[in-house]
């Protein structure tokens, strides 16, 4: 910055204070900001009380142009009870003048005749008797002799200099007698007290011309009256300091997850998809057996599906038979099937759906037209233990294409065309099987930074027999990608109780930064 | 995914040829398999569970043997009918009505060929046979047994032999309460009037399938020379298949495989069938599968040898282990294997349809944007949680009919999923108690209740609602309604405040959001005595809402 870019930058209060720092030759001498606060009385109208003065230094420190260092400092203010008593007197004082213009003999009732408040008269009375100014007799109160006004003088003094001074406070008061006394009656109060020793830097000292000859004529905050008054025109405007740092500001966000959430659906429609949903709570049959997954299979286990314990029901039994005739004998579609008996019970079981292919089923036994394209991202769930890892829930992305043609190419193709939209460019594909895809490929991604593949999703071929109860006749191809995994990639997350349920950090959904949709 | 275990050297010697790590875990990546650890003289490797044939070294090795080219497969045949018997009773009916055995000579076996055996046994029963249920392996050294054998099912009490393990005797019963491994399988004989058993012509007891073998003639040693193997099953495939694994390992040990004979009541078979099943595959339907634009039929054939296949008289032989063909397109899935997926160049035929997401998502993600405007935070909580903070915490207690309970569950805490969303939002506050204030959350996502009427396949549905807190010292009734009041105009919804109480919320600061005489949810300040419970030490106003009622 330029020293006329600084000049530009000072308020009016600024220039008064580097003024006032010169001529209290503040680069000699030790000044203090008690120093530069306005007497109550002093005319001016630039505001210049503790608070005015105390911001105004921390923006000329922050402009080079002093130097500002702290230290605790004991004060003893005034109390507004002692201003009082500098403006009408001692209570002692008023209640003897007011007894004096009553004449003799007052009843001690009568005192509250007297313009003193409950406590002040205690004090006056108290005061008056031990100075032997009074007595009481009889319930009349006698003046003895004449009042004195020199024992009260000493602290009448000292509060009257501690008022007048610019603060309202002084570092010490030297009787210790009238301290005592001033902090017993509550007309001071001991305080301690931050104070700010400036001194002026070369920086300033350089511009101390060009400071005091600064013309204060400019326009500060542009306000509503500067516009309509058109008080700007022919005048200048101070310059903020806008390389300065600012305070935090928080604002409302969309979850983390979402973000991805969002985007995923984003390109899925982009790509042509159209999207399904359903409910969490389905029937082992469109979990499992609608899409050939044998009745012994390890996934349908209570220890890994949760099981509700109350059954549903099946309307469509024609569906129901060509599911089983698949399952044991393979149909009409050149299987052996499973070979074993399919018990229709079992399939009415509710479960959480522990994948959302059974949506993708759902949708080609309610007919398809081909070429089709669907997907879905919903919540599944499997019984598992909570880590760093695992939730019991998690969220997956389906989709599938019926059309002609299809190979396993496509599908490749499909998943790194959504991946590069994603910002995952080096994958790969590994075989792997699942009971109604076939074949099936697990897809690895390359972690750039752990340097290592990881399996973000599972895809594959519907098996003929999972298709056969539909009459499906052209080949699907589908995959089930992992959200979370996605999300944890892109915010570099290594445990996933940071990034969905109740523990998720509020700072972490106020401050987290816009992933790239890179790994 | 099933692991199995296997000693470096074993594979090396097995294979006739050293890999490296990274060639085997390669290698394994391009099989369909993953090398899941590596220790200085033992791999773990995931084995791909529709190949139990490959749990095993032998197994595995072979596989790669053919895969990489070292070796063609062979055809595995039967060396001798021996004169064994067994007979099946048909008291087994409805318990356990399948058997299928044979003899190995000629084995020298080493201790550590023995603890692969049993070692095998445990991994199958373990996969595929399902956890000894659908079928169960047992192997003795023949020379104790004297045939022919008699499978059949006696009443438990009247069962007496030496459990392998035990000192004396034991009955039935005594091995299901008191034997160990009794106790662990008692549940696959749950039940059951009679038990299985095999029986010599001695009359001794050979074993209780599928539960344990006799000490006396089923132990099998270093010293044992020859093995009479049998398989017991509730599925007949199974133990067809389980037995076809084993002989064809015993073989690669270097034994000579002798057939049994089974007598059931109406037919008789021999095993191990060893059949090669041969199988029709177009080298075209391979081409529309994988997308490789020129597959020929000398092509196709060479990936099937690498895969084990047998090509004789141009048919496709599957072998006998290979329990897990049972369509063309799992052949299909074998020579893209061969292939390899590297060598798959992703396309994208061009497939036109037109994209769509549902009209109710595009008018939620709307209401996220007018309350991310109102400076709210999203939340996204968990759908499994516990009555403790949905209901015991917030006083409130629907019947227990209405909403879904989860038992069993591993994740500590988790017994139901949520009925409704606040009780998750406040438990995000307290969690962030300590975070600076004002802290305003919302969340517009689903809850599981049942349906009004049970005619849903399901029973229970998802409900879309919408719900918001807010926390901070000035915060009251009137903020949460202005924030309500003024969403639901946004939407196009004239919403009515009525009073009402609920235990959640203050007596007298608690209303039902009403549209078009419908009741949708409620607003109110949070009672205290809910915010204590939940820990948290500022006032908070909340409101939840069902959105189903107005846009599904």
């Amino acid at each position: 910055m330029e020293d006329k870019d600084i000049i530009n930058m000072l308020s009016r209060n600024e220039i008064e204070l580097l003024k006032r720092l010169f001529l209290y030759q503040a680069d000699s001498k030790v000044v203090t900001n008690e120093q530069l606060i306005r007497k109550e009385n002093e005319k001016d109208n630039v505001k210049m009380n503790e608070v005015g003065v105390k911001r105004a230094l921390m923006y000329l420190e922050n402009k080079g142009l002093v130097e500002l260092s702290k230290q605790n400092q004991v004060v003893y203010v005034i109390t507004e009870r002692g201003r009082k008593i500098v403006k009408q007197g001692l209570p002692e004082e008023r209640l003897f003048s007011w007894l004096r213009s009553v004449g003799k003999g007052v009843r001690v009732s009568e005192i509250s005749k007297a313009s003193l408040d409950k406590s002040e008269t205690n004090i006056a009375l108290g005061e008056l008797k031990k100075l032997g100014l009074i007595t009481v007799d009889k319930g009349f109160l006698t003046i003895k002799k004449s009042y004195d006004y020199s024992h009260a003088l000493p602290i009448k003094k000292v509060l009257q200099k501690i008022m007048m001074s610019s603060t309202g406070q002084v570092n010490d008061i030297k009787d210790d007698k009238v301290k005592k006394e001033l902090i017993k009656r509550g007309l001071i109060e001991k305080k301690e007290k931050e104070i700010l020793t400036i001194k002026l830097t070369p920086l300033s000292k350089k511009m101390k011309n060009a400071i005091k000859t600064i013309s204060t004529n400019f326009i500060d905050r542009v306000t509503r009256d500067v516009i309509i008054n058109k008080e700007w025109k022919g005048k200048s405007f101070r310059a903020y300091d806008v390389e300065s740092p600012v305070p935090d500001i928080d604002g409302g966000r969309k979850h983390p997850l979402r973000l991805v959430s969002e985007n995923v659906r984003d390109v899925f429609r982009e790509m042509g998809f159209q999207e399904m949903k359903g409910d969490w709570v389905d029937l082992v049959f469109w979990n499992m057996d609608a899409m050939f997954i044998p009745q012994d299979h390890p996934a349908r286990d209570v220890q890994d599906t949760f099981y509700l314990g109350i059954k549903g029901k099946i309307y469509n039994k024609e569906l129901v038979r060509k599911v089983k005739e698949v399952h044991e004998t393979g149909g009409t579609t050149g299987s052996k099937g499973w070979r074993f008996l399919w018990d229709e019970n079992v399939t009415k079981e509710l479960i959480l759906r522990s994948h959302t292919t059974c949506l993708s089923f759902r949708v080609l036994a309610a007919g398809i037209s081909p070429p089709v394209k669907y997907f879905s991202i919903g919540r599944v769930f499997r019984n598992e233990a909570i880590d760093k890892f695992h939730l019991p829930e998690f969220h997956q992305i389906e989709g599938f294409i019926a059309a002609d043609g299809l190979t396993m190419r496509d599908l490749f193709g499909y998943i790194r065309e959504f991946y590069d939209k994603m910002g995952i460019n080096k994958l790969r594909f590994k075989p792997t099987y699942n009971p109604y895809t076939e074949p099936s490929a697990e897809i690895f991604a390359y972690h750039n930074t752990l340097n290592k593949w990881i399996e973000v999703g599972n895809s594959g071929m519907f098996r003929p027999e999972s298709l056969a109860p539909y009459n499906i006749n052209v080949p699907v191809i589908a995959w089930g990608l992992a959200l979370e995994r996605l999300a944890m990639l892109m915010y570099n997350l290594n445990d996933i109780r940071k990034l969905i349920g109740h523990t998720c950090d509020v700072n972490w959904l106020r401050n987290y930064k816009i992933p790239e949709f890179k790994l | 995914m099933p692991i199995l275990d296997i000693k470096k050297d074993k594979l090396s010697e097995l294979l006739g040829k050293k890999l490296n790590d990274k060639q085997l875990w390669e290698l394994l990546f391009q099989f369909g398999m993953e090398l899941d650890s590596v220790s200085d003289d033992e791999y773990k490797i995931e084995i791909t569970p529709d190949r139990p044939d490959l749990l095993s070294s032998y197994g595995l090795a072979r596989a790669i043997r053919y895969y990489l080219d070292i070796e063609n497969p062979k055809q595995y045949k039967v060396d001798e009918k021996s004169d064994w018997v067994i007979k099946v009773d048909q008291s087994l009916r409805g318990i356990r009505p399948y058997i299928g055995g044979f003899l190995v000579k000629g084995l020298k076996i080493t201790e550590e060929q023995l603890k692969e055996m049993i070692y095998v046994q445990e991994k199958l029963h373990d996969t595929l046979c399902r956890g000894r249920e659908a079928a169960a392996i047992g192997i003795y050294p023949s020379n104790k047994i004297k045939p022919p054998i008699i499978f059949t099912a006696y009443i438990p009490k009247m069962i007496k032999f030496i459990p392998l393990g035990a000192l004396k005797e034991m009955t039935g019963d005594d091995i299901l309460t008191k034997h160990p491994t009794g106790r662990e399988y008692a549940h696959l004989l749950k039940n059951k009037e009679r038990y299985p058993v095999l029986v010599d012509s001695k009359n001794d007891v050979l074993s209780m399938p599928p539960i344990i073998n006799s000490e006396t003639s089923g132990r099998i040693t270093v010293d044992t020379k020859e093995f009479f193997v049998e398989v017991t099953g509730t599925r007949k495939i199974t133990v067809m298949n389980v037995i076809n694994i084993l002989a064809c390992m015993f073989k690669d040990m270097g034994g000579k495989i002798m057939s049994v004979k089974i007598e059931y009541e109406k037919e008789t078979t021999t095993t191990p069938d060893f059949n090669y099943e041969s199988i029709d595959v177009k080298p075209e339907y391979v081409s529309e599968i994988l997308g490789i634009d020129k597959m020929d039929k000398k092509t196709m054939n060479n990936f099937l040898v690498k895969m084990g296949y047998i090509i004789k008289q141009n048919k496709i032989l599957i072998p006998p282990y290979r329990v897990d063909i049972i369509h063309p397109i799992d052949v299909v899935d074998d020579i893209g294997r061969a292939y390899t997926y590297d060598r798959l160049e992703p396309r994208m035929s061009p497939v036109f349809t037109i994209g769509n997401i549902f009209n109710q998502e595009i008018m939620i993600d709307r209401m996220r944007e007018i309350m991310i405007g109102f400076e709210f935070l999203e939340t996204f909580t968990l759908g499994l949680t516990s009555k403790i903070y949905q209901f015991d915490m917030t006083n409130y207690m629907p019947d227990s009919k209405v909403y879904v309970r989860i038992s069993k569950a591993k994740a500590t805490e988790v017994n139901m999923v949520r009925y409704w969303l606040l009780p998750e939002l406040l438990r995000s506050l307290s969690i962030n108690r300590e975070r600076s204030y004002p802290i305003k959350l919302f969340e517009i996502s689903d809850v599981v209740r049942r349906g009004s009427t049970d005619r849903n396949e399901n029973i229970f549905v998802n409900h879309k609602m919408f719900s918001f807190i807010m926390s901070g010292e000035s915060i009251t009734f009137t903020d949460t309604k202005r924030i309500l009041t003024k969403t639901m105009k946004l939407l196009g919804y004239h919403i009515e405040i009525k009073r009402m109480n609920h235990p959640t919320f203050i007596p007298g600061r608690c209303a039902n959001v009403v549209v078009d005489d419908k009741e949708i949810g409620f607003i109110g300040e949070v009672h205290p005595n809910v915010l204590e419970k939940f820990g948290i030490q500022m006032p908070v106003s909340a409101c939840e809402i069902d959105l189903s009622v107005l846009i599904i």
